[in-house]
Order: structure tokens, then C-alpha cells, then sequence
């Protein structure tokens, strides 16, 4: 493998010029719960028992974000992000970050044509629909913060010209646990970027078991079918962002990061994108589970998942043994639900 | 509780219940000569009450619908039995009015027992019409036996408190049996549950034991379904227990006051009797009368044997002199000798010719009383007591010649005469200067002249002593009115004057002033007199003996006659002593149509003895004519409290009500409205129970909270099984809510089904699931206090708030 950068699916990645797309499918939010229902037994085929993995990573790609796995290696945080790009019919790219990665094999490179002579745009491992960035702890920060960019901004620019990735582009980088040798933690402003963060976990004991024999048996990854393809999720995230926020729920939302903010035990809060991510993100869930409108519970269950990566806690909590995941729980239980009766 | 009861299940209750009532009435009987006129209207309205209310339940109508029932045909029935007419309308209304009225100035104008012409009993049948209203909606219709026992209590206290004699222990007896069956027959519905024998909600006993009688021919018609409904438990053990159960609790409700000390309780003439700090110490007689009849409870203190048929006026201390503050004892020089063994004394000034009988007495003083002074039944002719009780000659008293000598607890014999003094001997006598002490006729110097001018001018027309007493006697009791209210205390100058003067706060005074002031006036007639204290009139007990209690204490003038010696008199007047000795009585009664002649003939049952026997009223009796009301009157003291009693009692019960009934009108209100009012109804019904809502939190995971609180109703267990399966009926009422007010709430333009009945049914169907699950007081408090009415209402509570504060 002479480059980092390894393509599993439809190869030839287009450097799509242009805005994003338009939806060509329309779709109503029943088609998004059947479809995504059909993409979470496909997803679950591969990946035995974490079917709230699975959902998250469906919340994020209905919602337009990217996907922190962080686990200690060999759990499945590679195979969840490819059995979920082979059954959506895309592109998918996977990024080995290692400490010599440079950030133009993430975005591309000009190369000079002898023959044409002029500058031929290479273009990097970005441009595909599902990116999986391997260990990104492992990479320089410079190539880390190349990626971040891209999975902010959508887009590439090399050589003064902007490239658009092309929708849906979901970044899912794994995480190995801070703990071990040779990473480079990701920076707070860089976890900001994600709009969720799993944690893969051990599988439990018959799940695993399962595992054992549908892999003796032959590449179970190899055996998915597509269920979807690439224009289909678009439209499907059209949907998404269609589910009606009320208000109260605005509020509730905003109250939870402000809350997180203001408490004691953390040294950084909640920043005004994380209340943009967990409210699109409880657009997603709203849809998945067919309705449309977001109800205070769907924040409260991505709560955990949205906001926790992105807390500091202090050094008197963590000597404390209070972990952003405690806190975080306090403060959900702290904030009350705007009950629709006016401010 | 919505289950139609059978009739029998409804039937036997309410007569029960009216039984109850009927029977406590008859603790009424001393306030009329003749109980029967109030008490078989009263037995008519009771069977109407009861079969009213036990059909009417029978049949499924509402408790209200009952008592309108009851109160129409109640109003029809009293009509009839008062006035003849069965519409209260027109001329009927009139009669109806006009008996009432009659019965209300009754009230007033007679003290217990009125007689039976004065026409008193329409107020009675009204307010035992009432009271059967009252114990019925609480049994029956509220299905609460336990707190029918208060208006009953009210039933069979009220006498006790105006009459001031305990009712028979056999009304309380029928009460207590009557009412224990009530609450028996409400407890044996829930027991009947537990075992075996199950009801299905209609009363009616399931096939199990239907199919008893069959194989027990003999048990059929005893334990037929119908019959045994009405009395849920069908075992002889349990009914035995049941009735251990009852009898135990209402002896230990008898024996328990008896028991404590500290309780100066007399139920049915049990009890530790007088206490140690309820004695009567005489030490000055006539502050000790003062005190003791001001008394709030009314301690026995004497009890008499004797063979006199009227053993009135038993003299404890004379009052000889009369200084310018009060009356006292006034000196005693006592020889030795002078001692009560028994030895034969002289009955001073008596004429030789005067018939006499001679009675013996056995006295026994309990411990509560305690005097220096031994009471003896004057003119006493021997007295014979353990201790060193010395005699005064003078006055025929006894004294404790030792410091710590009393009469608690002593018991001592006298013999006494009674003197048969003829009229015309006495008004012929002729006052012998010098007879008697001079003491006897002193009077301190600063005496107004207006008290000799108003014993001169009383006693005009009259030269001889005896008429002259006489004559002051029956001015007292004619112009003069009985109250140991708003009365200063006393007896000195100034007292004197301030009672002798008409009008305001004039002219009334208890037997102390009336004593006083006929002695001052007998002796500014040149009449020797003295107060004599002691006890007027004893009640007699079963056993023949005769009881003295403090109520009995009195005071009365003895006047110095030639020929009598010294004569007893009884200006009080008739209200509290209605007799006066033979001897004084009016020459001719005919010609004085006052209250004197009038109430010394009224008929009293105590007074059939004899002529002259006062009645031993312990209260305050109203005065006997209706006179004109001033600022500071007594109010009537007859059945007015009666009335007064029983409105306070409608009104406590309207009050009590009051809490309940907003919170059903907020109720009402709410469930005609939206998601909004349905979830806040929800909220409210869910605190009212004593369950937890929490502020603040989604409605989905305020649905899985109360989710987790739902019992089946059918569970009578004590802690019912909680959750969701438990009542599906509830869980989903439940969804559709918390669905609701989520689209209400988060739903584009709050759509959803915002209208409609299901709501507000949603609601009911899920209360009733939550109320299935806590206890039965729970239920009953959000019944009648329901707690969220002091919450206020669609405000968002200040702990909303509270909680994002703290984050910070």
C-alpha cells in the first residue's frame, strides 16, 4: 500500500465542481424511517448487539456530521464506518493517519501535466461520500487540523480553486484512548467539530460468539448490498432538516449548553455549535422514529452523545472522580423542560 | 363506588343508620314533659329518611339526588306531622310558621322540661329531622359510617350539656351497638374480599357460595345470596370477632377515661369521681357559694340516708353579721362542751304548742369537700360526728374546733326537726324586742337610707313580722330576676344598692344577693335575721340515698319569728328554688298571677313530692317570662343551643366540603379546555393523590413515571402490584395524553386532536388507575383535601426555576 489513502468503493471519486446538489429524490419522513431502518438491519448484520452505535452513526449521516469512534483498537470502528458506506451505494475512502501523513494526501495535491502542460488537481482522500479516518490521534496536528477543515467547510481549496465534496459526506474517524503511545490528543476545537462521539465498547459475550462464526465463514463485509445509494440519503437529509423545532424545544436546547457553561465542575462548556449539533441531531432521531417535530426527550437522549466530547472538566472534578459524563447527567436532570406556557 | 349496591346492601345500612339517629334522640326526653310527642314523628321520619336513602342508593341515584329526595318527602312528612297539612303552602305555611315560631319562644321562654302545652316539640322533630339528614348523607351517602358518629355525638350531647343529667345508659348502649353495626357492615364489604367469597360488585355473592344452600337445605334461606350480601361476611367466626372486635372497643372506650386520673371524665356514671384539685374547701361560706356555683362541672360532694321524704336545705354555716363590705360569720366564743357527740340540743324560740317530726340523717361528705363548718339540717336536735366539733347555741352551727379538722371524707348522724308552722299562728305573733342577740339586727352605718324606704315601702300594709317577711319574700321573687351571669360578686353596701336599684344591671342576682338583701331588709325593719348557707335541694339516687353536688350550694335568709324562732325564707326566685315553705306561701295565689304563683304550680316531676319542693335545676334557668331583652341577657337557655349546634354542625360540614368542591369546579373547567388544561388537570389529580409530579420534566417521561404508578382497581390488595400491565386500559389513556400534549407542545402549529372528550376521559381513566395504587387515605385526602388547590394555578411553579439556578 503505497498510499495512506485506500479506496473501497466506486473509485473513481469525482472532484465535483459546483454547490452542493440538489435533491433529485423527494422524500417524506415515512420513506426516511423505512429506509433507515433498512440500513440499520443492513449495518447490523456486520456489527453484532450496538445497535445504539449504529443509530448515532444514522443521526449523524441524516445529519450532516461527522462521527468520533473512539475505542481501544479492535472492537470495530473500522468495520462499523465501512459496513455503513457499503450499504448506502457512495463512495467511501479510508485514511490511515499515521505521524508522517502529510495534509495533502488528506486533500489533494496539484500535480504538473508534462503532456498537457499545466497543473492537474490530484484530488486527496477527503473527496469521497464516507471518509474513515483511521487512529486521527496518530496523525501530526497540522494533517489533523487539514481534515477538520474539510469536514467544517465541505470543501477543498488547493492552489487558490475550491473544490465541493460532494453530498452526503460524513467524516468517521476513530479515536484510540489518549491513554496510549504515539497519539497526538485531538485539540478541544477539534473534538467541537464532530457531532458525536461513540465508544464502541467490547461486544458482549453471545454477540461475540455470533461474530466469531459469521466471519469463519467468509467476509461478511463483502456479502452486504447496498440499500440505498448516495443520492437517496440526500434527500433523506432535505427531510431532516425539514423537522419542525418548536420553540420550547429551541430553548431547551440552548438551555442545556448554557447550563454546561455555566457549571462549576467544568472548565469548558458546551460551544453555540454543539447547540447547533445536538438540535439537528435531534432532527435526525425525530425522523427516524417517523415523526416530525423534536421532542425534548430525543435532545435528552443524544445529550450524552452530542455534548460530552466537547466538556471540559476541571481538575477538581476529575480529582473527584466526576467525569463530563456525570456532570453532564446532573445538568440534564438539573434543566427543566420549557413546558410551552410562555418564556 | 359507582357500583349499584343491592337493596338489601343499601337498605340495611340506612335503617341502621336512622336507627342510630331515632334512638339517640331519646336522650331528648328531659327537655319536654312528654318525649312521645317529638319522639313518634321522629320514628316516622326516620323510617322515610332510611328507606329514601336506601332505595334511592339501591337504585343507582346520585348522593345528591338522594338528599334532595329525602329532603322533599322529609319537608312533606314534617308538614303533616306538624300542621295536619301535607304542603307547607298557603294557610299550611301559615300553621307551619306559627307552630315554629310558638316552638322557638317556647324555647326561650320555659327551661327543660317544657311542658308539653307549650308546644316545643316541632323544634325538636326538626332538628332530629336534620340530624337524621346529616347521618344519613354521611353514612350512606358519602359512605363514611366512622364520621356519622359526630352528629350523633352532637345528638346525644347537647342534652347533657343543657340539662346537665346524663342521658341513660341504655340510649348510649343502643347507640354504640347501632353505630358498630355500621361501621361493621362497611368493613365486612372489604373483608368479604380477602377471603374466599368473592363479590362481583353487585353485591351479590359469587357462585361459589350460592352453592352452599344447596347442599345445607336448612342454612338456605338464612344464606341465601340476597341475604348474605347485606352482611358481606357470611362466617360465624368472623362475625363473632367482629362483634368481640366492637364490644371491646366500645368498653375500653368507657373504662379507659374511668381509668386515667387525669381525665375528669363521667360516662355513665363511671369515673374517678372528684379529682384532688376539685374539692370545695369552706373556709368562708359565702365566697365558697360564690365559687362553687360558678363552677364548671358540677362535683358531688354530700351523700344523705335519711327518712325525710324532701331533705332540702341542709344548713352548712349562719352568717350572723353584716358589715359594710359583707356578710360573715361574725364571732364565736364555743365552750368545750359544746360538742357533737350526740348529746340532745334545744331548738331556741320555738313555741311549745308547734307540732314537730323528727328525722334522722346519715351524712357522709366525700373527700372533695372539705369544710370547717359541719352541715347539719337545721333546727337539729342532736348531731353526733368523730372529731372535735364544737356548737354554737346562737346559731346552731357546727365548727372544726381543730386547725386540720374537715369534713372530707367524714361521715357523721344528725336529727333534725321539721316544724309545722300554721299560717295564722305565725301572722298573729307579735315581735318581742330583745328575744334574740342584738347582733341579729345591727347594721353598719353607712347603709342607705333608700334600702330601709324600700323595705318600708314593700312591706306597706303589713304590722307584723311574719307578714312583712312574707311580703319582701314575694317581692323578690315577683320583681326580681335569676343569673349568675353578669352579676358582681358580693354581698357588702355597695352590692346591696347596685341590686336593690332598678334598671340597668339592677334588680338580678343569684341567691346570695337575694339572701343578703332580705336579711339588710328584714333588719332595717327591726326583723333579726341571718344568711344562712348550705345546699338547696338534693338529687336522689337509685339505691334511696341523696346526693349534694356543688350546683346544689345556696344561700337563704332566716328571719327571727316569736313563736317559730328562727324561719327559713326563700326570696331566689322560682328558677332556681320554685318553692317556698308552706308556711310563706301567698295567702291567695289566685290574686297574683306573677311569676311566683306560676311557676311554683308549674307540674315538675321532681316537685310532685311535695308542694314546697324546689327543683333541683343545677344550671342557670331562663328566666320564666319573656322578658324584654337587654344588652347583657343571657341568652334563653332552652333548645336555642340545640339549633345553634346543629346549624354549626351543617356548617362545619359545608365547609368541609368547601375544598372539594373547588377542586372539582377547576376539574370541570379544565376538562372542557385542551392538552394544556387535560395535562395540568393530570398534574393536579397526581399531586392530590400524594404522588410525586415532577416539575420540569418532558411529558413522555412524565408518562413513564405515572406509567410505573398504575394499579388495577380490582387489586384491594393493601399495596396493590404497580405498572403499566397492571391497568393497559390506563397505560394507554395514558400515551394518547402524553402523545397529545407532545404534538400540543412540539408539534408544528400545536396540531393534534385538541378538542373532543377523550381528553378529559383520557384523564379520568388515568387518575382512577393512579388513585387504584396508593392507600385508601391517600385517596380520601385527594377527595376532600386535595393538596393542588393550594398550588397556584397556571403559573409555572417557582421550582421550574429553581434547578437551572443551582447549575450555575
Amino acid at each position: 500500500m503505497d498510499s495512506p489513502v485506500t479506496t473501497t468503493s466506486q473509485p473513481d471519486a469525482r472532484p465535483a465542481g459546483g454547490a452542493r446538489q440538489a435533491a433529485d429524490v423527494h422524500l417524506d419522513l415515512a420513506d426516511v424511517a423505512t429506509v433507515a431502518g433498512a440500513v440499520r438491519q443492513n449495518v447490523e448484520r456486520v456489527i453484532e448487539g450496538k445497535t445504539e452505535i449504529v443509530d448515532t452513526a444514522l443521526v449523524v449521516l441524516l445529519a450532516e456530521g461527522h462521527l468520533l469512534v473512539e475505542d481501544v483498537p479492535g472492537v470495530g470502528k473500522t468495520m462499523l464506518s465501512k459496513a455503513l458506506a457499503r450499504s448506502i451505494d457512495c463512495s467511501v475512502r479510508r485514511i490511515q493517519f499515521t505521524p508522517d501523513l502529510l495534509p495533502s494526501d488528506v486533500t489533494g495535491v496539484s500535480v504538473y501535466d508534462q503532456v498537457n502542460r499545466r497543473f492537474e488537481f490530484r484530488p486527496g482522500g477527503v473527496f469521497a461520500n464516507v471518509v474513515v479516518g483511521d487512529e486521527i490521534n496518530r496523525a501530526s496536528p497540522k494533517t489533523q487540523s487539514a481534515l477538520l477543515e474539510c469536514m467544517e467547510e465541505r470543501q477543498v481549496t488547493v492552489d487558490n480553486t475550491t473544490y465541493s465534496l460532494e453530498r452526503p459526506f460524513i467524516v468517521v474517524a476513530t479515536q484510540n484512548p489518549l491513554e496510549m503511545e504515539g497519539t497526538y490528543a485531538l485539540p478541544e476545537a477539534q473534538r467541537d467539530r464532530f457531532m458525536a462521539r461513540v465508544s464502541m465498547g467490547y461486544p458482549v459475550e453471545n454477540a461475540e460468539l455470533a461474530m466469531v462464526r459469521s466471519h469463519t465463514g467468509g467476509d461478511p463485509l463483502g456479502d452486504l448490498e447496498p440499500v440505498t445509494d448516495a443520492a437517496q440519503v440526500r434527500a433523506m437529509c432535505d427531510a431532516v432538516s425539514g423537522v419542525y423545532v418548536s420553540d420550547p424545544v429551541q430553548r431547551y436546547a440552548v438551555g442545556i449548553t448554557s447550563a454546561t457553561r455555566r457549571h462549576a465542575d467544568l472548565a469548558l462548556g458546551a460551544s453555540p455549535r454543539a447547540t447547533l449539533h445536538l438540535v439537528r441531531a435531534g432532527q435526525a432521531l425525530a425522523a427516524l422514529s417517523g415523526r416530525d417535530y423534536v421532542l425534548p426527550d430525543d435532545l435528552t437522549e443524544l445529550a450524552p452523545r452530542v455534548l460530552t466530547h466537547r466538556l471540559v472538566t476541571t481538575v477538581e472534578a476529575t480529582m473527584g472522580g466526576r467525569d463530563a459524563g456525570a456532570v453532564l447527567g446532573r445538568v440534564l436532570a438539573a434543566v427543566p423542560v420549557p413546558d410551552g406556557h410562555g418564556a | 363506588m359507582k357500583q349499584r349496591p343491592g337493596i338489601v346492601t343499601a337498605l340495611v345500612p340506612a335503617l341502621l343508620a336512622a336507627g342510630a339517629t331515632w334512638l339517640a334522640t331519646w336522650s331528648w326526653r328531659g327537655f319536654t314533659t312528654d318525649p312521645w310527642q317529638h319522639l313518634w314523628p321522629l320514628a316516622v321520619l326516620a323510617v322515610l329518611v332510611a328507606l329514601v336513602g336506601g332505595l334511592g342508593r339501591a337504585s343507582g341515584l346520585a348522593s345528591p339526588v338522594v338528599l334532595l329526595g329525602q329532603v322533599v318527602l322529609g319537608a312533606v312528612a314534617v308538614s303533616y306531622l306538624l300542621t295536619g297539612a301535607w304542603l307547607p303552602v298557603g294557610a299550611g305555611w301559615d300553621t307551619l310558621d306559627e307552630t315554629v315560631r310558638q316552638a322557638v319562644s317556647a324555647a326561650q321562654a320555659y327551661g327543660p322540661p317544657v311542658p308539653a302545652e307549650a308546644g316545643l316539640d316541632p323544634l325538636l322533630v326538626l332538628s332530629g329531622w336534620w340530624c337524621l339528614l346529616l347521618v344519613d348523607a354521611v353514612a350512606g351517602g358519602l359512605g363514611r359510617p366512622a364520621v356519622a358518629a359526630l352528629p350523633l355525638l352532637v345528638v346525644f350531647a347537647v342534652p347533657v350539656s343543657i340539662l346537665g343529667s346524663q342521658p341513660e345508659w341504655w340510649v348510649f348502649a343502643g347507640v354504640a351497638v347501632a353505630w358498630t353495626g355500621l361501621l361493621f357492615l362497611d368493613a365486612s364489604s372489604d373483608v368479604a374480599r380477602w377471603g374466599g367469597v368473592l363479590d362481583d360488585g353487585d353485591g351479590r355473592v359469587a357462585a361459589a357460595s350460592v352453592d352452599e344452600p344447596a347442599a345445607e337445605p336448612g342454612t338456605t334461606t338464612v344464606h341465601g345470596p340476597r341475604a348474605s350480601d347485606a352482611l358481606g361476611v357470611r362466617s360465624a367466626g368472623v362475625r363473632a370477632t367482629a362483634l368481640g372486635v366492637g364490644t371491646g372497643a366500645v368498653v375500653l372506650a368507657l373504662a379507659v377515661p374511668a381509668s386515667l386520673p387525669a381525665l375528669d371524665v363521667h360516662l355513665l356514671d363511671y369515673g374517678p369521681g372528684a379529682g384532688g384539685d376539685d374539692g370545695i374547701s369552706i373556709e368562708n361560706p359565702m365566697t365558697d357559694l360564690r365559687r362553687d356555683l360558678r363552677r364548671r362541672d358540677d362535683v358531688p360532694l354530700l351523700d344523705v340516708r335519711t327518712d325525710d321524704p324532701d331533705p332540702s336545705y341542709l344548713r352548712v354555716a349562719v352568717l350572723n353579721r353584716f358589715g359594710a363590705n359583707e356578710w360573715t360569720s361574725g364571732d364565736r366564743s364555743i365552750p368545750t362542751d359544746q360538742v357533737a357527740d350526740g348529746q340532745p340540743l334545744d331548738v331556741a324560740g320555738v313555741g311549745a304548742t308547734v307540732d314537730r317530726t323528727t328525722y334522722r340523717y346519715q351524712l357522709e361528705a366525700r373527700d372533695a369537700f372539705s369544710s370547717r363548718w359541719l352541715p347539719t339540717y337545721a333546727p337539729a336536735t342532736s348531731v353526733s360526728a368523730t372529731g372535735d366539733w364544737r356548737f354554737d347555741t346562737a346559731t346552731g352551727d357546727f365548727i372544726a374546733a381543730d386547725e386540720d379538722l374537715t369534713t372530707a371524707g367524714l361521715t357523721w348522724s344528725t336529727s333534725g326537726v321539721e316544724l309545722d308552722l300554721e299560717q295564722q299562728r305565725l301572722e298573729s305573733a307579735v315581735a318581742v324586742p330583745g328575744a334574740v342577740d342584738p347582733i341579729f339586727t345591727e347594721l353598719p352605718d353607712n347603709v342607705p337610707g333608700m334600702v330601709g324606704d324600700l323595705a318600708r315601702e314593700v312591706t306597706q300594709g303589713q304590722t307584723r313580722p311574719f307578714g312583712q317577711a312574707v311580703a319582701l319574700q314575694d317581692w323578690f321573687r315577683q320583681n326580681f330576676d335569676y343569673s349568675l351571669e353578669n352579676v358582681p360578686p358580693g354581698n357588702g353596701v355597695d352590692e346591696l344598692v347596685a341590686f336593690l336599684s332598678p334598671g340597668e344591671g339592677g334588680r338580678v342576682g343569684y341567691c346570695e344577693q337575694f339572701a343578703s338583701a332580705m336579711a339588710v331588709m328584714a333588719r332595717e325593719l327591726g326583723i333579726p335575721s341571718r344568711v344562712a348557707v348550705g345546699f338547696l335541694s338534693p338529687e336522689q339516687q337509685r339505691d334511696g340515698t341523696w346526693e349534694y353536688s356543688a350546683y346544689d350550694m345556696h344561700a337563704w335568709p332566716e328571719l327571727y319569728l316569736p313563736y317559730a324562732g328562727w324561719v327559713r325564707f326563700e326570696p331566689t326566685p322560682p328558677t332556681r328554688a320554685s318553692g317556698v315553705p308552706s308556711y310563706a306561701e301567698p295567702t291567695a295565689p289566685d290574686a297574683q298571677p306573677t311569676a311566683s304563683a306560676g311557676a311554683s304550680d308549674t307540674p315538675s316531676q321532681q316537685a310532685s313530692a311535695r308542694p314546697d319542693r324546689p327543683t333541683s335545676e343545677p344550671t342557670v334557668a331562663p328566666r320564666p317570662e319573656a322578658a324584654t331583652p337587654t344588652a347583657d341577657e343571657e341568652p334563653g337557655v332552652g333548645l336555642a343551643p340545640v339549633l345553634g349546634g346543629l346549624l354549626g354542625l351543617v356548617a362545619l360540614v359545608g365547609l368541609a366540603s368547601a375544598p372539594a368542591w373547588l377542586r372539582a369546579r377547576r376539574r370541570h373547567r379544565r376538562l372542557r379546555g385542551g392538552p394544556e388544561d387535560w395535562w395540568d388537570e393530570l398534574a393536579d389529580g397526581t399531586r392530590d393523590l400524594g404522588l410525586p409530579w415532577p416539575d420540569g420534566a418532558s411529558p413522555r417521561s412524565v408518562g413513564a413515571l405515572l406509567g410505573s404508578r398504575l394499579a388495577d382497581p380490582d387489586d384491594d390488595r393493601e399495596r396493590p402490584v404497580l405498572g403499566p400491565e397492571q391497568n393497559p386500559e390506563a397505560a394507554a389513556a395514558l400515551g394518547r395524553l402524553v402523545s397529545r400534549m407532545e404534538r400540543s407542545r412540539y408539534a408544528r402549529g400545536g396540531s393534534g386532536d385538541g378538542s373532543g372528550t377523550e381528553g378529559s376521559a383520557d384523564v379520568a381513566v388515568v387518575v382512577d388507575g393512579l388513585a387504584a395504587g396508593v392507600r385508601r387515605r391517600a385517596r380520601w385526602a385527594a377527595r376532600w383535601t386535595p393538596r393542588s388547590l393550594l398550588r397556584r394555578s397556571g403559573s409555572t411553579p417557582a421550582a421550574d426555576r429553581g434547578p437551572l439556578d443551582r447549575v450555575g
